[in-house]
């Protein structure tokens, strides 16, 4: 039995032997057909197999078969590494630090993008999006807005107008996205929760920091009792999510004739956090935003509201000056200039 | 309004340096725009004796100065002609450094060496017009600073008022009144006190053509003044507030002006003209249309009836509020005056400023509105300063004020600040800050405080103003931070505002790059891009000529960015998605949103339609749209006349037009300096938005095998792919699932073009047999023979 045993292995060493020497598929192929094929000895042994006892072949079976595994999968190795070996994988070589092929970059402008941030930030705490158009009536832009004509309020901002033609009603282009406000309240009774992001246009010598026409965005938000605390929480709450750090609301009292109390509000510095002693706040720990309030009641009056309903707090700031706050981005001119060079870093 | 922190501090009290000052005010009232050292600072000038003076050796009109300037005694070489021995004189040692960065170096005049300056005022930057050396009192001390003995330095704040406060702050005691509010302090000044007397006189009338011109007009007549230089303490005020000192009687009115914020006005009595019925004075009427003024500034100007004059028998003396005349100002030779102190109508006042373009610190005043009651109090200051300054006797006052402004009282529910700022304060607390204020606070039976007004607070007249004063004195940092309580409710979304962003996604992630551009150009480009006839909303004010129109398309900013962008490199790809504006008969303002895209090809530039219009076909079927393209006659504006289509978005059976798609007319580019072909698309939002948001239905995938056959033709140079697959379609029995162009070029030759196309054929139904495919491909083929005049290629 155990000779029996012995030859197998004799068989299967002699295999392995000779493949390790072969050097082509046709060396491969014979040595198979010498030891696997029909007419092999290994072959044989397995169908005397059935002629020994079944003692016998408990013993012995296993390990012919495994043997008979072996040599099958040492066959299939050595195909495997011949295959390899045929092909000139160096001049296939790749040098894989060579530029990609080119294709056409896409981007959004920046403002873009930070327009859906803002958006998508205020969408997430409930608030609608409204809009209006940019052309805008005196009524709308001004005189809804508690600034009628003849109104000091108006040399606040410098508006281009359109020529009218005679007997047409005065026409201007929006000056601030407040514009919206009224529109809107027309249409809808509170309590609501809107932004209303935009273009506006103010007649002004562009330099670095001003733009005659850029982007604002008006959040507005009313109910019976909405109260200054309630501003200085959605302000906090957007800034720190759009900053992505803990942000301080600092209200400075200003004058806006469309609110009462009006507000300049700051945000705490996000270089310094609002310590003292930083350049990007001029050392005074604060950044000067926008402008904020609540809603004066002839407002309200002007959209058909009841007098002293309701209360509403509104807040506006320009586009822009979050981007270049956010980006390091130097001059505002930029963002209306076209350059590749710069739309192509966002 | 620039302040003086000194002046400030006079009126108010406050222990606060100029720079903590102003950031107090910039958190609790007014925004502090800047604060600037300014006055007498120069150091090295000590003050000295003139102890012995003897002639300039060398120098008839010097003379050589020993001084004693405490420590030592300096020689000094002087050409002034009043220094005396024994007068205590200003010097400026050695090193020092006067105005106009002038350094005192010791030095040799005519072989004498001086070892330093003795200075007039001039020289030492404290107002001219003094001859000689600046001669100091008998108490100064030698060797003290000049600096400490003139005690003149002060601090500018630029402070700025917004026109709600124009009538009570734009001057110092305004201010001061502010700043005492907030500290709790009290005011050093009298304004109470300052009340006209009863007497009124006969010497002259004033007579107010209507009631809407001016609430109250003060006239004050005074004789015998003397007109001359105002004292040094006055002329230095105003000068360190940017006014230049003029005479006496000028500069106490300029000066009462920056003290109360009532500008006045002063004539020259004797100048004025009597009316026709032999009586004196002024007459506060409007201009006649036409009526001419030549006032302070030199320049005559005509007026209109809606300008308030101050006249007299002979005309016009001063424009209201704006400017005096040219020859009815003090002056010299005046030997009586007559003092206006007056209200005036605000909205007159601004559109005559704005009409004239004229710009005075008193319209500033005046036309944001004042306090009727201001008027008398500061003639009555003006006049009590006259008569120290100016002398003067008999005078004589009249005060028109047919109805007095009074105190106006204003509700304030309790519980309401409370309910709009979000703090708690209460009845008592309120009760107790709003007097600081000069209100009066007194509580009703209804639970409501009645508060009166000061009349110099014309902002205050709802309860949101006085809430808002509530909330200036408590500070609005002790306002808590406080989630608001609303209720849930859904976002509904903008079905525009989200085409955009998926419009705009699109095209970013097909290459494309968006810009955003002004929204005004040029007649110039307008005419160039062929858009001269558009019917144009035209700016009435714009920055420029190039940008005087609302632009009616967003392409001329767009090869302008292309040409620019072409510097730098060899292909480009952009989009902008904005509003275009224009007017038609029908509408006075059509405001419209547009997208449009251009691409410029690096090479084979002939091909970019074909590029740009898979690129839009992807991003449209990216949004839903499937879009078919149809050859546009007679295009016009600025697309190329023969290589431009229409754009339609398929509904069911319909096509609605979406936009426009083509290359740009070679004589546009040429303007624009463009060397390269341009494609450019442009799609209508409100077109496309008819065709988004339609749900679309599952449909069945073909589960037979499909026959796939060519089919080569030569065409007429004037039949078009879409005529050819339209006739295939025409003839397809249902059993044409899908035709493709796979080749086409111009045979010269032939004068034809050569097309190819796979034309897909299956049934839903059952494995089509290739023989059924054969018979119908040359049916299809038989009929574009007959109708379109093709041929097939063997």
């Amino acid at each position: 039995m155990n000779e029996l045993k012995k030859h197998v292995v004799d068989i299967q060493n002699e295999a392995f032997a000779l493949v390790a020497k072969a050097k082509t598929e046709t060396d491969l192929n014979e040595i198979e057909i010498r030891f696997l094929g029909r007419k092999s000895e290994f072959n044989a042994l397995l169908k005397g197999l059935k002629d020994l006892s079944s003692e016998e072949r408990q013993a012995v079976g296993p390990l012919v078969n495994a043997i008979k595994q072996e040599m099958i999968r040492s066959f299939a190795e050595a195909r495997q590494k011949m295959k390899l070996a045929s092909v000139d994988w160096e001049k296939d070589r790749l040098d894989v630090t060579a530029p990609g092929v080119k294709l056409p970059e896409g981007h959004l402008h920046i403002l873009t993008q930070v327009q859906r941030e803002i958006e998508d930030i205020f969408t997430s705490m409930g608030f609608d999006i409204a809009s209006g158009p940019e052309i805008e009536t005196e009524f709308y832009n001004f005189d809804a807005l508690n600034t009628p004509a003849h109104h000091p309020a108006r040399d606040m901002q410098d508006t281009f107008y359109i020529k009218s033609k005679d007997g047409q009603e005065n026409l201007s282009l929006r000056s601030q996205t407040s514009a919206v406000q009224v529109r809107y309240m027309e249409q809808h009774t509170p309590p609501f929760r809107i932004i209303a992001p935009g273009r506006v246009f103010r007649n002004e010598a562009t330099d670095t920091t001003h733009e005659h026409t850029f982007f604002q965005f008006e959040a507005l938000m009313v109910g019976e009792d909405i109260n200054v605390g309630n501003l200085k929480y959605v302000a906090q709450e957007f800034f720190s999510r759009f900053f992505k750090t803990e942000v301080k609301i600092r209200l400075r009292p200003s004058y806006f004739p469309f609110v009462e109390p009006g507000f300049e509000f700051d945000i705490s510095c996000l270089s310094c956090g609002g310590e003292k002693g930083c350049s990007a706040c001029r050392h005074n720990g604060w950044l000067e935003l926008g402008g904020a309030g609540m809603v004066n009641q002839n407002v309200f009056v002007n959209a058909g509201y009841e007098r002293n309903r309701y209360q509403g707090l509104a807040w506006g700031f320009g586009l822009e000056r979050l981007a270049m706050m956010k980006y390091d981005i130097p001059d505002i001119r930029l963002f209306h200039s076209g350059d590749t060079r710069f739309l192509s870093q966002f | 309004m620039k302040y003086s922190y000194k002046w400030l501090q006079e009126l108010s009290g406050t222990q606060k340096t100029a720079q903590e000052l102003a950031d107090f005010l910039t958190m609790r009232t007014f925004e502090v725009e800047s604060v600037e050292e300014i006055g007498f600072d120069t150091e090295n000038v000590i003050i000295g004796e003139v102890m012995e003076l003897v002639k300039h050796p060398n120098a008839d009109r010097l003379r050589v100065a020993q001084i004693n300037v405490g420590s030592e005694t300096l020689q000094i070489v002087c050409g002034a002609p009043n220094i005396e021995v024994g007068q205590k004189v200003p010097v400026a040692m050695v090193g020092a450094k006067l105005p106009g960065n002038f350094e005192i170096k010791e030095s040799e005049i005519r072989d004498v060496t001086s070892y330093g300056m003795v200075c007039s005022q001039k020289e030492l930057g404290l107002g001219g017009g003094h001859e000689g050396i600046f001669v100091l009192p008998e108490a100064a001390v030698s060797g003290d600073f000049l600096r400490d003995f003139l005690n003149d330095s002060d601090f500018l704040l630029d402070i700025k008022v917004l026109p709600d406060r124009a009538h009570d702050a734009l001057s110092h005691v305004g201010m001061a009144r502010e700043i005492v509010a907030l500290e709790e302090g009290e005011l050093d000044y009298d304004y109470e006190s300052l009340v006209l007397p009863e007497s009124e006189s006969k010497a002259f009338t004033v007579s107010i053509q209507s009631e809407g011109l001016s609430k109250r007009y003060i006239g004050a007549l005074i004789r015998d003044i003397e007109v001359k230089a105002s004292p040094i303490w006055l002329q230095n005020r105003l000068k360190k507030l940017g006014i230049r000192s003029i005479n006496n009687v000028v500069d106490v009115t300029n000066f009462v002006m920056l003290e109360l914020g009532q500008p006045l006005h002063s004539f020259d009595w004797d100048i004025m003209a009597e009316r026709e019925d032999g009586s004196k004075g002024v007459d506060v009427r409007f201009a006649e249309a036409g009526e001419t003024a030549a006032l302070l500034d030199g320049k005559t100007y005509t007026l209109s009836g809606e300008d308030i004059v101050i006249a007299d028998g002979a005309g016009v003396l001063a424009v209201a509020g704006v400017m005096g005349g040219k020859d009815s100002g003090v002056t010299g030779e005046t030997k009586s005056i007559f003092l206006e102190g007056a209200h005036f109508d605000s909205v007159s006042i601004r559109k005559t400023r704005t009409k004239l373009g004229i710009r005075t610190d008193a319209s500033d005043r005046f036309e944001k509105d004042l306090d009727p009651n201001l008027a008398e109090k500061a003639m009555v200051r003006a006049l009590e300063l006259l008569a120290h300054i100016a002398k003067g006797s008999d005078v004589a006052i009249v005060d028109v004020y047919p109805d007095p402004f009074v105190s106006r009282v204003v509700p304030l529910p309790v519980g309401a600040a409370q309910k709009l700022l979000g703090i708690d304060i209460s009845a008592e607390d309120i009760e107790k800050i709003l007097p600081r204020l000069g209100c009066r606070v007194k509580r009703n039976e209804q639970d409501v405080l009645d508060v009166t007004v000061p009349t110099y607070r014309l902002d205050i007249d709802s309860a949101e103003d006085l809430i808002e004063e509530v909330g200036k004195m408590i500070g609005y940092d002790v306002v808590p931070v406080i989630a608001p309580k609303i209720s849930l409710t859904g976002v509904t979304q903008d079905g525009v505002r989200l085409l955009q962003r998926k419009l705009q996604d699109s095209a970013c992630a097909n290459g494309f790059t968006e810009v955003l551009n002004y929204a005004f150009y040029s007649r110039q480009d307008a005419e160039a891009t062929g858009m001269g006839d558009v019917s144009y909303l035209e700016l009435a004010n714009p920055m420029n000529p190039d940008q005087a129109l609302m632009r009616a398309s967003l392409l001329p900013h767009m090869l302008r960015n292309i040409r620019e962008n072409l510097k730098h490199q060899k292909s480009l790809q952009l989009f902008e998605s904005g509003n275009v504006y224009y007017a038609s008969e029908f509408q006075a303002v059509h405001e419209s949103q547009i997208f449009a895209g251009s691409i410029v090809l690096e090479k084979n530039d002939a091909e970019s339609f074909f590029v740009l219009k898979g690129m839009l076909e992807r991003m449209l079927h990216g949004i839903g749209i499937v879009s078919t393209y149809d050859t546009t006659e007679s295009v016009g504006q600025y697309w190329h006349p023969t290589r431009t289509g229409d754009i339609f978005g398929v509904q069911g059976h319909d096509a609605i037009h979406i936009g426009r798609i083509g290359e740009i007319h070679p004589f546009v580019l040429e303007y624009f300096q463009i060397k390269k072909r341009v494609a450019y698309f442009e799609l209508d939002y409100a077109s496309l938005q008819k065709l988004v948001g339609v749900v679309k239905s599952f449909v069945p995938m073909n589960r037979y095998p499909e026959v796939l056959r060519d089919i080569s033709i030569f065409v007429p140079a004037t039949v078009r792919v879409k005529d050819i697959i339209d006739g295939i379609n025409k003839k397809s029995q249902g059993l044409v699932l899908g035709v493709e162009l796979f080749d086409q070029y111009f045979d010269e030759e032939k004068n034809m073009k050569s097309l190819a196309f796979h034309i897909h054929f299956g049934a839903m139904d059952r494995t089509l047999e290739g023989t059924e495919a054969d018979a119908l491909l040359e049916k299809i083929t038989a009929s574009l023979e007959k109708t379109l005049k093709v041929a097939r290629r063997v």
